[in-house]
């Protein structure tokens, strides 16, 4: 380990000592206040420290590399890390969050996803990969009542177990038949590698295993479940940040070129299931939290759709999707613990009627959300999805782009009925908290990230550009 | 002796198919998490083998990575197991069925 | 000092976003405070930074708004000779008709709707103003009608102001395609649509593309100034608040029409057939207006006549190419009528709420200052000698006359005519609202006048009959001060100038002997055949509705019965129906259960394995 490596690992290593001193921390006082400030100056800590640090090396370690979209990684993780924080911190002391350990798993979480979204070999994937993963298990266990916490724990660790087999088995297949860890060179080096027929299964079960991890149809079963059950700001991590995170692996894992031949056919079949699969459910739903799961089925098959277009333009499509993707979901879970009490969230479409009058900043807030995430702008979800059909298109797949198309259009739909619902007049509807400041701040933050990208998206993609 | 790589291979898919069989077919999470233990011993055994058919050490190495996620991935399981006997007084995933649509 | 410049228009717009944002907690009266304030700062800005304008003028650029390949829209502010005046006049208004809205509007429970509305509509009118290219413009043009049409319908629960809104923003938008469409030929022409550069690049057009292009202004230019042949909205217009009909409907928006056919003159000149069609249009549509508010009823129906013939005779300037008689007479138009309506809306209030001018009368022996104020005013519509309106529309009609030929000649003709006409209908006005004896309804409960509805009368009366000292005859104020973007007026002989004022005060001694002869002290006669038809302009509405709204009503409803009905709901309610059922059936598959996921978990891994063995073997 030389000084680079220590270097480009430093601001993900802030994350991990922010986590141990809350840890640390949270033993000596019970003042949630003092462990939350600690938290969110080591995510401020992370984001400084990747932004400023003048030279970060191409690799750390051969794991990762912090250097290039690296830093930008950091920097939205550590954000999407202080949304959930700044979400619960009236949600976590009403449902009794044991102080420290809440706080020191989402920063563990954040640095997993820094890991993962900027790795460069194998290992970084799996370290990355497994750290979030089982501090989101736990996460989502601290519950609500404990039943429905524990409940969607169990299906997401059971479910999640089976996909990190998969992905274990998978890796290990490809390297077999590459003879090599290092992820960029992976797919290309196994498909022309030692085991034709192995590299093909485990490119497959690399693949299943992603796509279950972003809820790629026909692997998302699991996902309105684990959602509804999950506590919001937990969610809105799980959602937000792990799908982007996978999504800025797969980047690594499928670099511009290097899809073509069965795989191509492979993620067209999956992004086609879940455009179709996910519009058509998501028109059925009631419940915001199962609404957002099959939401975010639609959204993973558009992103899907720049992945398959193989080219520069379509992964700087996609890193600009994570990006938005991830704020949107982030604001819009955000929006339900804003207004949970002890005894549920306002989760059912119905209960957000006139909530747009009640309790306007936050509704404002998820009206932004849902209209980025229908792509309507002046959002930064407009020129998400308008990059990645873009980008589809200069591919020649214009069929997978018309599909993609389709289906923001009907996703208006379900996006729009949201709003339409905020902002109906109903007297009798029951009370409701009204945000503190920390609440209304992770609601509103997300969504004037989101409008900002929609103004001047160029800042981001510019960024983006960089980095590729 | 000399073990062609395929064959090899071959050994761990066959290993890999028979934990994942456990791990979706079973219901109590504790043979899922048995099944998952099997599949990671199949990639084990994939890793080695590639690693001595390149002559690389790494895949070992990478190996021994996985086992330690492992131990951690089977320690937090078989707390939410017990977490979920005492509330439930069930080890049965199919059990739970409180968080589903409409 | 030049950084200032964004603050125009910006500091309503600060307005506007304070009081939505705020409006609900502050103090009742602070709304219309604030609207007041950030209006008034924005007119002080302009006249400090007025100097400035002279010669080539300013700029600002505040940031690039559309860039496309080769094309590029510039979010600028240009500050030069024409602007400027126009930007303090409308500043200026505005601030006195928004301390009039103060007291208008003081018991109104929509308050803040109100005056959020009516400071975003001063931001759109000035983006219009100062834009320094056609996409701005046209921005600003859409936020002026949007605006217009939320504060038409301001009421909208009485079902006829909300449809009177509706229709000005249908008509309206009529116009504004044929905008739209000549700024893309502009675009597509010149590759550009910058102002001045369209003005500079303006010659090398081919003469028939610039006849076309002028005709579509025309039309953009006619709907949102309520010319013929879209001028039926105005009148329906007056539904709306009166400070709202005073600002928007007479002082300001209704002159961006004339506005931009100034603004653009240069390309306008340049077919001589479009620049006459103009002339026209603003000649006509001024005598068809005077004849119909000649037999109004309502008070402030007779005004928006009124404006429509007014700003017809800044279209026959534009159409000249007088550009300074036309900003001159815009100016002068927009004080004194802007009075008159504020006036109006006093009346209106002492009266109870009555309309009728027929019921009206004998207003002066109680209020002798607010007649004097509307003496002021109707003086200056009348073009009496000495006051403003005498001197800006003499000034046209010059123009009219020393062009020479018989069109022009013919245009003069009904310039003159129409200089008669409204004698008389602003001398009715008088008679019947405040002389003779008093005819309301004994029942009629006046409502108190609060004095911030009578303190903005006062400068705007000053500044309408002295108004003419901006421009007086013989190299004015003015037309020095344009000089950098238009031609000055052909300098017409004396002998000319003097018959033709002459004349002029001839029109309003006689206009003001027959408005005395008929309608002093008498009541009113029961209206005749005729004296219906001009007060209904002329059947326009009844015309429209049986040519277009009827025809287009049996269409639609062909369309909704048997293409909608049939073809398209059985198609898509079949299709409806197919989605949510399959998607019902797709969101059961999620039924909790971890079996079943796990199941879905294998099958979609065996899936895949076989599409890529599929995919491996048959490439």
């Amino acid at each position: 380990m030389t000084h680079a490596d220590l270097l480009g690992a430093l601001p993900t290593l802030a994350l991990c000592a922010g986590a141990l001193a809350v840890l640390v921390l949270g033993r000596l006082t019970r003042r949630r206040a003092v462990i939350e400030a600690l938290a969110m100056l080591s995510i401020a800590a992370a984001a400084l420290l990747a932004v400023l640090l003048p030279e970060l090396p191409a690799t750390a370690g051969g794991m990762f590399s912090p250097g290039g979209n690296g830093r930008l990684f950091v920097v939205f993780f550590s954000l999407l890390g202080a949304i959930a924080i700044l979400a619960s911190t009236r949600y976590g002391r009403e449902h009794g969050f044991s102080t420290g350990e809440y706080d020191a798993l989402i920063l563990f979480a954040c640095a997993g996803m820094c890991w993962l979204a900027s790795a460069a070999s194998a290992w970084g994937f799996v370290i990355g990969l497994s750290s979030f993963t089982l501090a989101l298990y736990v996460l989502i266990a601290f519950a609500r009542d404990g039943g429905a916490g524990s409940e969607a724990a169990a299906k997401y660790l059971s479910m999640g177990m089976i996909a990190g087999g998969m992905l274990a088995f998978g890796l290990a297949l490809l390297y077999a038949a590459a003879g090599t860890l290092d992820l960029s060179r992976l797919a290309s080096a196994s498909s022309a590698g030692a085991a034709p027929p192995f590299s093909l299964l485990g490119m497959a079960l690399v693949l299943a295993a992603l796509a279950f991890k972003i809820s790629l149809a026909p692997f998302h079963l699991w996902t309105p479940d684990v959602y509804q059950g999950a506590p919001a700001p937990v969610a809105g991590l799980l959602s937000g940040g792990s799908k982007a995170a996978v999504l800025a692996g797969l980047l690594v894992l499928l670099p511009a070129g290097a899809i073509s031949g069965a795989v191509q056919k492979l993620l067209l079949a999956l992004a086609a299931l879940s455009l179709l699969w996910g519009t058509l459910a998501a028109l059925r739903q009631t419940d915001l939290k199962r609404l957002l799961a099959y939401s975010s089925v639609v959204q993973m098959g558009t992103a899907a759709i720049g992945l398959l277009a193989g080219n520069r333009a379509g992964a700087q499509a996609v890193a600009f999707y994570l990006v938005f993707y991830g704020l949107a979901a982030a604001g819009s879970f955000a929006f339900l613990a804003a207004l949970a009490n002890t005894a549920d969230e306002p989760e059912r479409l119905e209960d957000l009627r006139g909530l747009g009058f009640r309790r306007p900043l936050v509704a404002l807030g998820l009206a932004v959300c849902m209209l980025a995430f229908a792509g309507i702008p002046p959002t930064g979800g407009f020129f998400a999805k308008l990059q990645v059909f873009a980008a589809a298109v200069l591919a020649g797949q214009w069929e997978i782009a018309v599909a993609g198309v389709l289906a923001a259009f009907v996703s208006v739909a379900y996006y729009l009925r949201v709003i339409m619902l905020l902002y109906m007049s109903d007297e009798a509807a029951p009370e409701r908290p009204r945000p503190h400041l920390a609440e209304t701040l992770a609601v509103l933050l997300p969504a004037l990230l989101l409008l900002l990208l929609g103004v001047a998206p160029g800042l981001l993609m510019d960024w983006i550009g960089a980095g590729m | 002796m000399n073990v062609p790589l395929e064959h090899a291979l071959l050994l761990a898919t066959a290993v890999f198919g028979i934990g994942l069989s456990c791990a979706l077919i079973r219901r109590e999470l504790l043979f899922v998490l048995l099944g998952v233990e099997i599949m990671l011993c199949a990639a084990g055994l994939a890793l080695v083998a590639g690693s001595a058919a390149w002559r690389q050490p790494d895949g070992q190495v990478f190996w021994m990575l996985l086992l330690a996620i492992a131990a951690a991935e089977v320690a937090v399981g078989l707390s939410l197991l017990l977490h979920l006997h005492r509330r439930r007084r069930t080890g049965d995933v199919d059990e739970l069925r409180s968080l589903r649509g409409e | 000092m030049e950084a200032a410049l964004p603050l125009i228009p910006l500091l309503p717009l600060l307005g506007s976003a304070l009081i939505l944002l705020l409006g609900r907690r502050l103090p009742p009266a602070a709304p219309g405070l604030i609207a007041t304030a950030t209006v008034a700062a924005s007119a002080a800005v302009c006249l400090a930074l007025f100097p400035l304008s002279a010669g080539e003028g300013i700029r600002a650029r505040l940031f690039v708004w559309i860039a496309a390949e080769g094309f590029a829209a510039p979010f600028g502010l240009l500050f030069d000779p024409l602007s400027a005046p126009m930007a303090l006049m409308v500043t200026a208004v505005s601030a006195l008709i928004h301390l009039y809205a103060t007291g208008y509007m003081r018991e109104d429970p929509s308050r803040v709707r109100f005056f959020v509305l009516f400071n975003l509509f001063v931001f759109a009118m000035l983006l219009i103003v100062l834009a320094d290219n056609l996409a701005i413009l046209f921005v600003g043009w859409e936020g002026v009608g949007f605006c217009s049409y939320a504060l038409i319908g301001f009421w909208y629960r009485e079902p006829k102001n909300a449809a009177a809104g509706q229709k000005a923003f249908l008509v309206t938008r009529v116009g504004d395609v044929f905008l739209l469409i000549a700024m893309l030929w502009l675009a597509s022409d010149l590759g550009t649509l910058g102002i001045r550069e369209i003005n500079g690049a303006a010659p090398a057009l081919p003469p028939d593309t610039a006849t076309a292009i002028g005709v579509l202004l025309l039309l953009g230019a006619a709907g949102k100034s309520a010319q013929l042949p879209l001028m039926t909205w105005l009148p329906d217009a007056m539904a709306g608040p009166t400070p709202v009909s005073a600002l928007i409907h007479a002082a300001t928006m209704v002159t961006a029409g004339a506005y931009l056919l100034c603004r653009l003159n240069p390309l306008l000149l340049q077919s001589p057939a479009a620049a006459a069609a103009v002339a026209a249009i603003g000649a006509l549509t001024a005598l068809y207006a005077a004849l119909s508010a000649l037999f109004q009823r309502e008070i402030k129906r007779v005004l928006a006549y009124s404006t429509m013939s007014q700003v017809g005779y800044m279209l026959l300037g534009a159409g000249l190419g007088a550009v300074g008689a036309a900003l001159f007479h815009l100016i002068v138009h927009a004080f004194f009528k802007a009075l008159l309506f504020m006036a109006a809306g006093c009346v209106i209030h002492l009266f109870g709420g009555e309309n009728d001018i027929t019921r009206m009368g004998g207003l002066k022996k109680t209020k002798r200052a607010l007649f004097w104020l509307f003496v002021a005013g109707v003086l200056c519509l009348a073009g009496a000698p000495l006051t403003g309106g005498f001197f800006s529309k003499d000034a046209i009609l010059l123009a009219a006359l020393s062009r020479g030929g018989w069109f022009f000649a013919l245009l003069f003709g009904l310039g003159i005519a129409t200089a008669l006409l409204t004698a008389v209908y602003s001398f009715r006005l008088l008679y019947l609202v405040f002389l003779g004896e008093r005819r309301a309804s004994p029942d009629a409960h006046p409502h108190s006048v609060p004095r911030a509805m009578t303190v903005p009368l006062w400068p705007l009366a000053a500044l309408g009959l002295f108004g003419g000292l901006m421009n007086l005859p013989g190299g004015g104020l003015l037309d020095g001060w344009l000089l950098p973007l238009a031609a000055p007026p052909e300098p017409a002989s004396h002998a000319a100038e003097w018959a033709l004022a002459a004349a002029a005060a001839l029109m309003v001694l006689a206009g003001w002997a027959l408005a005395q002869r008929r309608y002093r002290g008498a009541a009113p006669a029961p209206e005749t055949g005729a004296a219906r038809a001009f007060r209904s302009g002329l059947f326009a509405d009844e015309l429209y509705q049986r040519a277009l709204v009827r025809p287009f009503k049996a269409f639609s409803r062909f369309c909704r019965r048997v293409v909608d009905g049939r073809v398209i709901d059985g198609g898509l309610e079949g299709g409806a129906r197919l989605l949510a059922s399959s998607g019902g059936w797709l969101s059961r598959l999620s039924n909790g259960s971890v079996s079943r996921y796990r199941l879905a978990l294998g099958l979609g891994l065996l899936g895949m394995l076989g599409w890529m063995m599929v995919s491996v073997l048959w490439p």
